[in-house]
């Protein structure tokens, strides 16, 4: 089928932004594995395969539209050297992952591509979820210390 | 964080190296080894960021 106009570079820009996250959350999951975090590790990890579920399907979507599905490009994958940090830096990718995905929702109401613009939405409903849970982690973080909450990480998920 | 991950440089080691003087985009360049084939290139595109947390100009990154 022929895209409509813009929409399979917004989906590729989407894709960029997934790929990079696929990496982060990755590496951030194997980080937290070895320091013994395996509740967190499960956690994230889940995060990064449902990141690549996401390409799978912009990927797919993009063939579908003939366009070519740039898997070269990626933005600068954010590593925190801390729990704190990588948490922080993995909030700020889903923010700008939601901005890209709403102007993405814009772009293809205008050009009136209604079956990307479902996916998109429904790829944004996953990173509000994600963003709630980042926050949830560091609202707790703040409450209890994050000493106290590196604790609890350490056990695994019952 | 990290802010070069071909080389595993995290931010505290460059506004370290700043603090021993090098603090000019060549000199950090060459002194991270940002000129080696093996590096993808980013870093060296973003010099002037990386010169900048070297001269303690930017608040940190992960804040
Ligand atoms: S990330 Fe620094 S040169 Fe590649």
């Amino acid at each position: 089928m022929k895209a409509k106009e813009g929409v399979v570079n917004v989906l590729n820009k989407v894709l960029t932004a997934d790929l990079t996250a696929i990496n982060q959350y990755f590496v951030h999951a194997k980080m937290c594995e070895n320091w013994g975090y395996e509740r967190l590790h499960h956690k994230v990890r889940e995060r990064s395969i449902s990141e690549m579920k996401d390409a799978d399907e912009l990927i797919g979507h993009i063939l579908y539209l003939d366009g070519v599905p740039n898997v070269q490009r990626m933005n600068a994958v954010q590593v925190g050297e801390t729990v704190l940090e990588q948490l922080k830096l993995d909030l700020k990718a889903e923010q700008e992952m939601l901005t890209l995905l709403s102007e993405g929702v814009v772009h293809c109401t205008k050009v009136t591509d209604f079956t990307t613009r479902h996916m998109l939405e429904d790829m944004a409903e996953d990173v509000d979820e994600h963003i709630d849970w980042i926050e949830t982690q560091l609202e707790t973080i703040k409450q209890v210390g994050v000493e106290n909450y590196l604790a609890e990480q350490i056990k695994k998920e019952s | 964080m990290y802010i070069c991950l071909c080389r595993g440089i995290t931010e505290n080691a460059i506004k370290r190296l700043g603090e021993e003087g090098v603090l000019c985009p060549n000199a950090l360049a060459c002194e991270l080894g940002l000129n080696e084939p093996d590096c993808c290139g980013r870093c060296l595109k973003n010099i002037e960021r990386l010169t900048a947390i070297a001269q303690g100009q930017v608040r940190s990154v992960a804040g």
